[in-house]
């Protein structure tokens, strides 16, 4: 009897830590490539399919950062995984940091700032948002959580990062300018 | 120069462009020093998420699975359970010293949580856990670096043994940049847990 019920609670344990196992399968593929983490957010105690993971880039001389948020929409029940599967959206946001101080430079990054806030930029499906000294690109992308949860899927977990890395990268590069310290990320 | 026009000393002379430009070189090392300075805080500040993650990828690329995750920025907890069988390891990681003053005088320790779980085959053993754990509640000890407690699990059918430990993140990691894997230390620390829990199951 104890048998048939914890067989029962491992196989709805399995089920509804799929999410978890795609964070880590994304926390492994980013720390293999050499971008450590360096915050979680794992969300209110009422959205539990919500992680936020935010790496640093150290091998990159453009970005600053990396966060990578699944938020999982389906899939928590038995019947609802078998009907509709288990879905989360996954968006990347990279962030580029400028570490300037000369006036001229600041007073030059203002007025292309302001340029693009007005226009609301936006390059294919990325969106691009300056704050500052900082200017993030983000895309967002839909899963299916049982084609990225097993080992097996680790190619298809890298493929798809790296794609979406890449994408945002492009992005971003026109806007990294020489920084007058190191980036520490 | 586009601030050398109208700009102007402390009593109010215009400046010359060359004043202008040495006020400039001096800004930007005020500034270049304080985001130096302010980097040093955020490494601090970050040591404990470095470590977390530096966990997570040395046993997923090992074949664990990640189960659970739960982080509120100082504190994490995760689960993994063992891709080709049912044994289980939770890590508990909180940070002692994200001040970097306490860092610098302390080091970046962490208080580790290392908890090996094995499936049990009969309620008795898992009832007999939850006694233990009940007993060691009232054990004063019980949290001191070292001490093993065992505990139970009714709904997934486990039996935990934990051990608490204190490590310093500057053994593990200089930056961002590995030093020495500190996923090595905790599978040292659940292969104990490993074998004492084994013994105890076995009764």
């Amino acid at each position: 009897m104890l048998k048939l019920l914890t067989d029962f609670a491992a196989r709805s344990e399995a089920r509804e830590s799929r999410d978890e196992a795609v964070v880590g399968q994304i926390i492994a593929a980013m720390g293999r490539r050499g971008f450590p983490t360096i915050g979680f957010s794992t969300g209110l105690a009422e959205d539990s399919g919500f992680q936020a993971v935010q790496f640093a880039t150290p091998a990159d001389p453009v970005l600053h950062t990396l966060t990578v948020v699944l938020d999982r929409k389906t899939g928590g029940g038995a019947i609802q995984e078998k009907i509709i599967g288990s879905k989360a959206t996954l968006r990347m946001v990279a962030e580029v940091k400028n570490f300037i101080a000369d006036p001229d430079d600041l007073l030059a990054m203002w007025r292309t700032d302001a340029r693009n806030i007005l226009r609301m930029p936006m390059m294919g499906q990325v969106r691009l948002d300056h704050q500052l000294n900082t200017v993030t690109a983000t895309k967002q992308i839909l899963v299916e959580l049982t084609e990225y949860d097993g080992p097996e899927d680790t190619q298809r977990v890298e493929q798809t990062l790296w794609a979406l890395y890449g994408e945002l990268r492009d992005a971003l590069t026109p806007y990294k300018r020489a920084s007058i310290v190191d980036d520490p990320m | 120069m586009l601030l050398a026009r109208g700009s102007r000393d402390r009593k109010g002379d215009p400046l010359t462009t060359t004043e202008t430009e040495v006020g400039e070189a001096r800004f930007t090392a005020l500034v270049a020093a304080s985001w130096k300075r302010y980097n040093a805080w955020e490494y601090s500040r970050r040591a404990d998420d470095v470590a977390l993650g530096a966990v997570i990828t040395s046993y997923v690329s090992g074949g664990w699975r990640l189960i659970d995750l739960e982080s509120d920025g100082t504190s994490h907890m995760v689960r993994f359970q063992a891709g080709q069988g049912t044994d289980r390891l939770l890590v508990r990681l909180v940070a002692l010293c994200e001040d970097p003053v306490r860092a610098k005088a302390l080091g970046r320790l962490v208080e580790v949580q290392v908890a090996y779980g094995l499936r049990a085959n009969d309620f008795s053993a898992i009832k007999q856990a939850i006694k233990d754990e009940l007993k060691s509640n009232m054990v004063e000890n019980a949290s001191e670096p070292g001490v093993i407690t065992v505990d139970g699990d009714m709904s997934t059918g486990y039996v935990y043994a934990t051990v608490p430990l204190i490590l310093d993140l500057d053994d593990y990691f200089d930056g961002f940049t590995v030093k020495a894997p500190i996923a090595g230390d905790l599978h040292v620390a659940a292969q104990s847990l490993h074998k004492y829990l084994t013994g105890r199951l076995a009764g």
